[in-house]
């Protein structure tokens, strides 16, 4: 779900976009797990908070990114006891410093994409989405999944209590609701093969997609400021790691 | 007002002039639904689809009983909804006035499926007037509607807001608000009982069978000081508290005061922030086995049908309960007997019709037999007959001594069967 209650400045969609490129290659590039760590904590994670969207990068942290972590920190730390390409058992630290490296970039990359996606208002996706390029039926596709997943997830919730009801969950355990998850395929998929054809047939006899591509036109006041740090930090980041990755040969 | 038998043809809708709204009456299977379809466009006329001249394409709209498909899905907040269908909906448009009334303008930044079944409806049909379509048909969804809001959705079309929208209002209700129509239309009765499109031929619903088939002793229910509120959200029910002995109970109170979220609580779906839920004088935790005391008949028929046959479905719910053998199949006999389901138990629910599906819905939910059942809009979508012989099947389980909570707006159903009212309003119990 796109945050809707955003709490600072909006960049322009266009530096928005520049600045998640540079932001993203910079990081490919990255090979120092403190400056990488110290990108996140300092940088994206603070700017998530601000964004409003800091309990949603925690979200995807802690359920995503650390359990990945740890089962490389395992296998390469203590299983291999090395880097890749290195033998085994020959440098543990240098085996825990990739996992780490490998788990902070996740990270960071993780952090870039909610940033550039999650931190648009509900009210401007339309108008980024057609400064990046996006027109016709590409639009409506990407407009539309933005609205589909908490739809998704909420017809979700309604069969699951559907289930619950009818007594078909004996509790409301964590597990109790794992077992369903087979069951909510079924009539998902039909919600989602009669909607689909009901809201294409809609779209066309009310002229939704021309409208979607005129609502694109209406225009907002954005950050320059806002604009010109999330470009210049971006650049700066992919700067830094092209050096270091120089001067590492 | 022009209340005449007219029958509605393809020819009397196209004679519908614009600014104009018409009540449009008619059994279940009467062909309503295509034919409005056809007039919308959506679907073709017998004898080919007409051409419109090129670059003359009309908007046109339908908005049919799965209101939720007629939200564009387009949109993540009411405001872009409306927004979406007219840029200037809010402020200077003809419906932005409508929008007032239908209470839409406080929803503003809520996601539109986040909506009530009334509350999506308002939305759907200021979207959809927002248009300015040339043709715009309300397929009955408005049964989910506040009497109230009808009349007034109805006073603004009739005062010509709509000025440059033809409307057609289909609801099987409509004797509850016919005279405030300009005209009404009515479909042939001969075609009546025949889904046109599979040819399947519907038993009528027998009630006068036991349907009830109790597997609990009748037991009284106290509601103490419940408290329920959504995650982010203000408090939905703040203390509501009431004592029910077995019976009818009609569950009252306007669109989102928060019914279908008591029935929930009730259900065990939802566990109460506060209160207590006492059953037969011990207190029940119904949220850590859902089902077992009260079950539930969701509004939506389509996201509480999960087998790939129609009797299945029907003992799914009493075997989930642990029946087995004998009683189990008598159980599904009588259901499936008196919804009119046993020639199509073959079937897959979710190839049959809304009103089916419904029935089939309804039936799976009293074959579990609980000592207490909450309907939400058990009528929803179905005509006159049908509807009588739902409210004879529910005096039926009434009569083995079990208690029946009924969501509805329909006033034709209040008459029906009197019940004693549970009126929810600002969270509590009023009265």
């Amino acid at each position: 779900m796109v945050s809707s209650e955003v709490k600072f400045e909006q960049p322009h969609p266009v530096a928005r976009g520049i600045a998640t490129v540079l932001a993203l290659a910079g990081t490919f590039c990255a090979r120092n797990v403190v400056a990488v760590g110290v990108a996140w904590l300092a940088v994206v994670l603070p700017i998530a908070v601000v964004a409003g969207i800091g309990r949603r990068h925690l979200q995807f942290v802690l359920a995503i990114v650390a359990p990945i972590t740890v089962a490389l920190l395992v296998v390469w730390g203590w299983l291999v006891g090395a880097a890749p390409g290195a033998a085994v058992g020959s440098s543990p630290e240098a085996g825990t410093r990739f996992a780490a490296l490998v788990g902070l970039r996740l990270a960071l990359l993780g952090g870039i994409m909610q940033l550039c996606l999650l931190s648009i208002p509900t009210g401007d996706l339309v108008f980024t989405f057609k400064r990046w390029g996006l027109r016709g039926e590409g639009l409506v596709i990407v407009v539309g999944a933005f609205s589909l997943l908490p739809e998704l997830r909420l017809r979700a919730d309604q069969v699951l209590s559907a289930r619950l009801a009818r007594g078909f969950v004996g509790k409301m355990s964590l597990l109790g609701r794992a077992r369903q998850l087979p069951h909510l395929l079924r009539p998902l998929f039909a919600w989602a093969l009669r909607s689909a054809v009901q809201r294409s047939e809609m779209w066309e006899h009310r002229g939704l997609i021309l409208r979607l591509q005129s609502a694109a036109e209406q225009a907002r006041a954005w950050s320059g400021l806002t604009s010109i740090t999330y470009v210049g930090l971006s650049a700066a980041w992919l700067a830094y790691n092209l050096l270091r990755m120089r001067q590492m040969g | 007002m022009d209340h005449s038998q007219q029958v509605a043809t393809p020819e009397t809708l196209r004679e519908i002039k614009r600014g104009r709204a018409v009540g449009l009456a008619g059994k279940n299977f009467s062909g309503r639904t295509r034919l409005l379809r056809c007039w919308t466009g959506f679907d073709a006329w017998d004898g080919g689809q007409e051409e419109a001249e090129p670059g003359k394409k009309e908007l046109s709209a339908y908005i049919g009983p799965e209101v939720y498909n007629s939200i564009s899905g387009l949109a993540t907040t009411v405001r872009q909804e409306l927004l979406l269908h007219s840029p200037d909906v809010l402020d200077g448009n003809p419906v932005s006035g409508l929008v007032e009334n239908l209470r839409l303008s406080s929803l503003y930044e809520r996601n539109p499926f986040t909506l009530s079944g009334g509350e999506q409806t308002c939305l759907a049909v200021a979207s959809g007037l927002a248009l300015g379509p040339r043709a715009l048909a309300i397929d009955c969804p408005t049964e989910q509607l506040d009497f109230e809001v009808k009349v007034r959705l109805l006073e603004w079309l009739s005062n010509g807001a709509g000025a440059g929208t033809a409307t057609v209002i289909a609801d099987n209700r409509l004797a509850e608000y016919e005279d405030e129509f300009e005209q009404v239309v009515r479909m042939r009765e001969e075609l009546s009982c025949e889904s046109p499109e599979r040819h399947l031929h519907f038993e009528p619903l027998a009630p006068e069978g036991n349907t009830c088939g109790m597997h609990f002793a009748p037991c009284g229910m106290r509601l103490d000081a419940l408290e329920f509120g959504y995650a982010k959200g203000p408090g939905v029910l703040r203390g509501v508290s009431a004592s029910l002995e077995p019976g009818l109970y009609l569950l009252d109170g306007k669109n989102g005061a928060g019914k279908t979220t008591l029935a929930k609580v009730l259900s065990g779906v939802l566990r109460p922030a506060e209160g207590r839920i006492l059953v037969g004088g011990c207190e029940a935790r119904p949220w850590r086995e859902p089902g077992r005391v009260v079950g539930y008949h969701f509004q939506n028929p389509d996201l509480q049908l999960f087998s790939t046959t129609v009797e299945e479905e029907v003992v799914a719910g009493p075997r989930a309960l642990g029946l087995r053998g004998e009683e189990l199949l008598r159980r599904a006999e009588a259901a499936l007997g008196a919804f009119g389901l046993s020639r199509i138990r073959g079937q897959h629910p979710l190839d049959l019709p809304f009103v089916i599906r419904k029935r089939v819905a309804l039936a799976a939910t009293l074959a579990m037999g609980r000592p207490w059942t909450i309907l939400d809009e058990p009528t929803l979508g179905q005509d006159d007959a049908t509807s009588e012989a739902i409210t004879r099947i529910i005096a039926n389980v009434l009569s083995c001594g079990a208690g029946v909570i009924v969501i509805t707006h329909s006033q034709w159903f209040r008459r029906r069967l009197p019940a004693k009212v549970l009126r929810l309003e600002s969270g509590v119990i009023a009265g």
